[in-house]
């Protein structure tokens, strides 16, 4: 089953994947320069890469 | 480009990659565990660069590019979502890993059979997987016959093209199992993201450095910059792209298997992060790699020109133009040959292994062996016959192999998941992606990933619940696997429950 631990952290991704498929959609469509969908992509894979070594980090130990 | 310049160019590269091949060779791999999981003893470092080059595909400087082209940053968004996706291996990775280790799986189909107590579940689900991929990889090695016959205006011919692709996929494969395939790809994921980046950094630089490039876009090209720009990407359209390949880890036989051989968690993780890292860059580099088509090209026919377009041009002088010529074979060659692994792994164990009533694990391995070449010819047959079907079943193959996801996830979260559900999930929805796929009918407008996922999902629940469930095994398997897990988890657990 899930643990808790794996259970807060999936919804957090979730909740970082749908702000990826919401924003550029809605706030970010008339923004057409490098700093719109663009960077707003990257900084949310960062994020999301982040987000599994903190998860990862006792893994083997 | 000279012919033979480029002659010189695939010799080296030809040359190289058997020679890693070889050295990869060590001890005699004569069991199934040996040849198709390296013993279970890979190291993080070549999980990483093998998981990379297998799972990035010639579908990236071409055909990513291409949709960059054609509709914009859109293409960045669906393939760094799918890459958050790749998340799901933080949650299932160590899940495949521990169950691997202990009941021996060797295929993830054979561990969908264990778990759901029914070898029927193994074998359809086996032929439903190979029905998919078989002509997803005849599709990537047309693509390195059109890509010579392309650069070098016929002087390889399409043929030569596609026969040279057959030959290194086998070769590498067969050498030693996923020994060569693993350190084969480790090789070529290195020359992949190296010369790409390199290159793209070069062309961007001559498009005038990155203030200039995006200044181009910004003034002549807006749409390009956002979603849905000219319209290419709507929503739905998007939707239906990044929902199949957000599953991909875990619909795809060929990387999911992969969780199988770390020879440690460490490795595993290490496998995850580096993956992701690589990704980013490689996903990056494809798209500038379209924008660039984009600025110096704007009014391409078709957007599957843009690359063979730049390479061709000016823009990139000859010599890079055939290392990146290469780099997109070696990328289409290291997903075809784990392809090819995975699936005779997979006829072996959970065709013939599950049919054949005197299956040991040496008759298997045999069987597994003879079978490498056989779907190799398959595919090159396949890939001669430009067949409308080939191209819909690949096209199809993200989506339909979605139709094995919701019976993963039950796995190892849902202890009321039966063989029937199974069964009824993956081959009613296998056949509707199909014909959705080749009718092109999108009821409701809705592509047909989309309708594999919800679909399968509703019949594997619904089926489970008018069946009964292997409640022992199901009881054994998830309380082994807690204790495992939270093990693993054991002080992030503990200060959980001291917070909450």
């Amino acid at each position: 089953m899930v643990l808790k631990f794996e259970l807060k952290w999936a919804l957090i991704i979730l909740c970082i994947v749908l702000l990826s498929l919401i924003i550029p959609f809605t706030l970010l469509t008339n923004l057409a320069t490098w700093y719109g969908s663009f960077l707003f992509w990257i900084v949310m894979t960062v994020v999301v890469i982040c987000t599994n070594l903190y998860i990862t980090k006792d893994w083997g130990k | 480009m000279s012919m033979n310049f480029v002659w010189i160019g695939i010799a080296i590269y030809v040359v190289i990659a058997t020679i890693v091949a070889f050295l990869s060779k060590s001890g005699k791999q004569t069991t199934m565990e040996s040849y198709f999981l390296s013993d279970r003893k890979l190291g993080g470092f070549v999980s990483t660069l093998s998981y990379s080059a297998t799972t990035y595909s010639a579908f990236m400087l071409v055909g990513l590019a291409g949709l960059t082209y054609a509709g914009g940053v859109g293409a960045l968004g669906f393939e760094l979502i799918y890459l958050m996706g790749v998340s799901l291996v933080a949650f299932f990775g160590p899940r495949f890993w521990f169950v691997g280790k202990k009941y021996g799986y060797v295929t993830p189909y054979e561990m969908l059979g264990d778990r759901y107590q029914s070898k029927s579940v193994s074998v359809i689900v086996a032929i439903a997987s190979s029905l998919f991929l078989i002509p997803y990889s005849a599709v990537q090695l047309s693509g390195i016959g059109y890509l010579l016959a392309g650069m070098t205006d016929g002087g390889i011919s399409f043929t030569t093209g596609v026969l040279i692709a057959t030959v290194l996929a086998i070769v590498f494969s067969y050498v030693a199992g996923i020994r060569s395939v693993a350190w084969t790809d480790a090789l070529q994921a290195l020359f992949m993201i190296v010369s790409a980046t390199a290159i793209v950094l070069f062309v961007v630089y001559r498009l005038g450095g990155f203030s200039g490039f995006f200044g181009t876009l910004e003034t002549e090209l807006p749409d390009l910059l956002t979603v849905p720009g000219n319209g290419f990407f709507n929503i739905w359209t998007f939707l239906g792209l990044t929902i199949p390949w957000f599953f991909f880890s875990l619909s795809n036989p060929q990387v999911s298997q992969r969780l199988f051989m770390p020879d440690s968690l460490v490795s595993l993780r290490k496998m995850i992060l580096g993956f992701m890292i690589f990704g980013l860059i490689y996903t990056l580099v494809a798209i500038m790699w379209g924008f660039s088509s984009a600025i110096a090209f704007p009014d391409l026919e078709k957007a599957d020109l843009a690359t063979p377009t730049l390479l061709g041009s000016d823009l990139v002088p000859p010599a890079l133009a055939l290392i990146v010529m290469i780099g997109i074979m070696a990328a289409a060659i290291s997903t075809i040959d784990s392809i090819l692994l995975t699936l005779s792994s997979v006829f072996a164990r959970d065709v013939y292994g599950n049919i054949s009533k005197e299956s040991s694990d040496k008759s298997q391995l045999l069987v597994g062996k003879i079978v490498i070449p056989i779907i190799a010819v398959l595919a090159y047959l396949f890939a001669q016959m430009e067949m409308n079907l080939i191209a819909v079943l690949s096209v199809a193959s993200s989506a339909g192999l979605l139709v094995t996801v919701p019976a993963l996830i039950g796995t190892f979260f849902w202890k009321r998941g039966t063989a029937a559900g199974v069964n009824a999930s993956v081959i009613i929805t296998g056949l509707l992606v199909i014909y959705f796929e080749l009718s092109g009918y999108k009821p409701f407008g809705i592509a047909s990933g989309l309708w594999a996922i919800s679909l399968s999902t509703i019949i594997f629940i619904v089926v489970s619940l008018m069946t009964k469930a292997p409640k022992e095994k199901a009881n054994e398997f998830l309380s082994y696997l807690n204790s495992e897990m939270k093990n693993v988890y054991e002080s992030n657990e503990k200060s959980l429950k001291k917070t909450g």
